[in-house]
């Protein structure tokens, strides 16, 4: 309406250049009122964004909205209208979160430049706030499991060959130097005829960490191939939802739970390092946050537990984005059902990433069965306070080092960590504790974006990078939302076997 | 601790020695207040004390709150303290922060008369003679010039079970807490006026949480790894010093009880110096 008035008042005028004989009068005609769309109550205008259309990922302005203590991303596509999606459900959280927001640090390369602004540049850009944490390869698209959700949208589509993931490593070691962790994801890397090749790839890259993002069912079933599997000693991400078939039922299509008992009683057995992994879903698992890390403080194999709510990207039911389960939410769930062992207090966002993507802690594991968590030994939130605190001389260098790499989206249980735990805890005094290996245990919290909750000032400051045979490195969120992932798929499906490999971008900086 | 309690000059002596064993600081923090440098900053920023203003830290432990106003707040600081070897590794931690230490009585600075433009004093009131330590800081600061205080107050008959805290009930400044409305009886008479009190409670519970924590730390570690703790747990004019973390816990307990009960607050407050009422 604004728009068109003022065409119509413009069109009144006259004519620049051209004098008019006779005075015209000055009579606009008015722009018409009418009642105001109210606001709901209390809503506060946080922050203005860009984000994607749902619809057609067109990328366009967003705002990020306080409401009943409750974060929104609001939004209007030209062609399919408004979207709105929860972001966080703690308004005071997120905004007092900012205080943690780590100044960004550059990759040592990049692979491509600006030309039509984040999220269409991904390669890494010049204008990419963050170097990568963590980056994941995935191998394959097929999958042994054919589960209602999956944000991989996992399938039919491609196998990637060994020269492409020693390709992939190359450029991940050019990128960042020295890179410390690369987990390799799929489809279910699992069944990749040559995944053992490739972890020895990245082995002999000096990679000191490698990591299988798996669903357990060829540890479970597979004895001669786990021998091998656990002979290179990948450290095991566990898809692991729940204590219940009817969680497996619902969010992965079977009831898995013996299969997963037994993969884990496998990796007991080869002395393996596993992080179960928990897709979170309202109304379906939130019930077993509590139960699931009790279970993984006592099983021996288990070093820590990771909850991500289920991300609505790829393959997913219809869901109800104003109603989707965020980090405060797996908070609250653990405050109900933990009786204080771990408590929403006790963990704190990650610096190196946006401070709301993801919170950890980390906890000293007792033979008796304490469970003591770092932050309520230490002020951990003091050291990880980037804006206020820059100057403070009393926070010790070495300490907050270590509390650095702690909270980190790179963070991996085993010897670092404890490493890390040990130096973090020597400031009372107790050297002695520096021989806490094995005691370490973490339960890390990681919201992905969806394509209703995207914030391109989240995806700049990513740290974790999904590597691609064309020698690009994308933001994970990124290239699921979108559509790297299903430009990726497509053009690795369509090509023959025995094709030669995809041309490979140059490396710019 | 009773006779301890009525004998203000050697509560002090004691309160030094714990807060200059490493213990405290274990299970403290550096700050070794409930609030930590938070409450400091606080008073600081409200204060608005201008950069190169004198500021007096009237017992300054291990010297975090006057380190975090010289650095962060630009001011002149005078670290002042009871104890030499506190004063030594407050001096130690931060070289460059440009603070003057002193060891000097609380009751008897040796500055001149309206020597300072404001001063902090954080859990150190409740172990001093208050009228006397009042008096004196008054003294030091110049007409309008700013107290700067927080410490512990209790209310209710009594605490029967707080008076044998020991290490926690220390370090919690419990053991000779302000009492409900004193401060504001004593200040008009000493020559100030209350500009702004706060409420800072929710903070003794976080302290009972860490101090607990640690010790449980310190007790599995030092069982899984066969550590010898016994000599932490020396502490001279001492007894029951918490280091089993079952102890640990029925004191804590007791604190949070007497918290929610509303027996025991923590307080932070800022007062002018004017005349004398």
């Amino acid at each position: 309406m604004i728009g068109s008035s003022a065409t119509t008042s413009a069109a009144a005028a006259p004519e620049a250049g051209s004098a008019p004989s006779r005075p015209v009068p000055f009579a606009p005609e008015l722009v018409p009122t009418r009642p105001a769309q109210p606001r709901p109550a209390g809503e506060i205008l946080h922050d203005v964004t860009r984000s994607i259309c749902p619809e057609c990922r067109a990328v366009i302005d967003a705002q990020v909205l306080l409401r009943d203590d409750k974060v929104y991303l609001r939004k209007r596509c030209p062609t399919h209208g408004w979207f709105e999606g929860l972001v966080y459900a703690d308004a005071r959280a997120y905004v007092d979160q900012a205080r943690y927001n780590k100044p960004g640090q550059a990759p040592a390369r990049i692979a491509t430049e600006v030309v039509n602004g984040c999220p269409l540049d991904c390669g890494l850009c010049p204008e990419h706030r963050q170097h990568t944490c963590l980056a994941l390869i995935e191998v394959n698209t097929a999958c042994n499991l054919d589960c209602p959700v999956c944000f991989a949208n996992a399938g039919a589509g491609y196998n990637l060959t060994l020269p492409e993931v020693e390709t992939m490593l190359d450029r991940f070691v050019e990128f960042e130097g020295h890179p410390e962790v690369v987990q390799f994801s799929g489809g279910e890397p699992t069944i990749h005829p040559q995944l053992l090749e490739m972890l020895d790839a990245a082995r002999e890259r000096d990679i000191r960490f490698v990591m299988v993002n798996t669903n357990g069912l060829r540890i479970a079933d597979d004895q001669a191939w786990f021998a091998e599997f656990a002979a290179r000693r990948p450290l095991v991400y566990l898809q692991f939802d729940g204590l219940t078939d009817e969680t497996y039922r619902t969010i992965r299509g079977a009831p898995l739970l013996e299969r997963k008992l037994r993969a884990l009683e496998r990796l007991a057995e080869a002395d393996l390092h596993v992080v179960l992994v928990a897709a979170v879903e309202r109304g379906v698992n939130e019930h077993e946050v509590g139960p699931i890390i009790e279970f993984g403080l006592r099983h021996p194999a288990v070093r820590g537990v990771m909850f991500q709510p289920v991300t609505h990207t790829g393959r997913h039911p219809d869901h109800d984005p104003l109603q989707r389960m965020t980090i405060p939410d797996v908070l609250r769930a653990i405050d109900g059902q933990m009786d204080g062992t771990f408590r929403s207090s006790d963990f704190v966002p990650i610096p190196c990433c946006q401070p709301t993507c993801s919170s950890v802690t980390y906890a000293y594991l007792g033979n008796d069965g304490e469970v003591i968590p770092l932050p309520r030994v230490l002020e951990v939130d003091q050291y990880l306070d980037y804006i206020t605190n820059r100057t403070l001389p009393d926070l010790q260098p070495e300490i907050l080092h270590a509390l650095e790499g702690l909270w980190s989206a790179g963070s991996i249980p085993g010897t670092p960590t404890e490493e890390r735990f040990a130096c973090a805890v020597c400031n009372v005094d107790l050297p002695s504790l520096a021989n806490i290996a094995r005691r370490v245990f973490m339960v890390q919290l990681r919201d992905f974006l969806d394509p209703w909750t995207f914030d391109v000032k989240r995806a700049m400051k990513c740290c974790i990078g999904i590597l691609e045979p064309d020698g690009r490195m994308i933001p994970f969120c990124t290239y699921n939302t979108v559509g790297y992932r299903e430009q990726t798929r497509a053009r690795l499906g369509a090509r023959r076997r025995g094709t030669r490999a995809l041309p490979v971008v140059d490396v710019v900086g | 601790m009773s006779e301890i309690i009525s004998q203000p000059s050697t509560l002090l002596a004691c309160c030094s020695a714990v807060y200059g064993n490493p213990l405290a600081e274990l299970l403290v923090g550096e700050s070794l207040h409930p609030g930590g440098l938070e409450s400091t900053r606080q008073l600081l920023a409200w204060s608005r004390l201008e950069p190169g203003a004198r500021l007096l830290d009237a017992g300054c432990g291990l010297g975090a709150g006057a380190r975090v106003a010289a650095r962060e707040f630009g001011l002149r600081v005078d670290g002042v303290d009871a104890s030499q070897e506190v004063l030594t590794r407050a001096e130690a931690r931060d070289p460059g922060a440009g603070v003057t230490w002193l060891r000097a009585d609380l009751l008897a600075l040796p500055h001149e008369d309206a020597a300072f433009d404001g001063i902090l004093s954080e859990c150190v009131l409740s172990t001093l003679h208050r009228g006397d330590a009042l008096a004196e800081m008054r003294r030091a600061l110049r007409p309008g010039g700013l107290l700067l205080v927080s410490d512990v107050e209790v209310g209710g008959s009594s605490i029967p079970a707080l008076a044998d805290l020991g290490i926690l009930g220390a370090a919690l400044c419990i053991t000779d807490a302000w009492r409900t409305d004193e401060l504001e009886a004593r200040l008009g008479p000493a020559g100030f006026s209350l500009l702004r009190r706060w409420d800072r409670t929710a903070s003794i519970l976080t302290l009972v949480d860490r101090i607990e924590a640690r010790v449980k730390l310190a007790a599995a570690a030092a069982r899984d790894l066969g550590l010898d703790l016994a000599t932490l747990a020396s502490l001279p004019g001492l007894r029951a010093a918490p280091v089993d973390h079952a102890a640990a816990r029925r004191l804590g307990d007791e604190v949070r009880r007497a918290v929610h009960r509303g027996d025991l607050r923590y307080f932070a407050a800022v007062a002018r110096a004017v005349d004398f009422a």
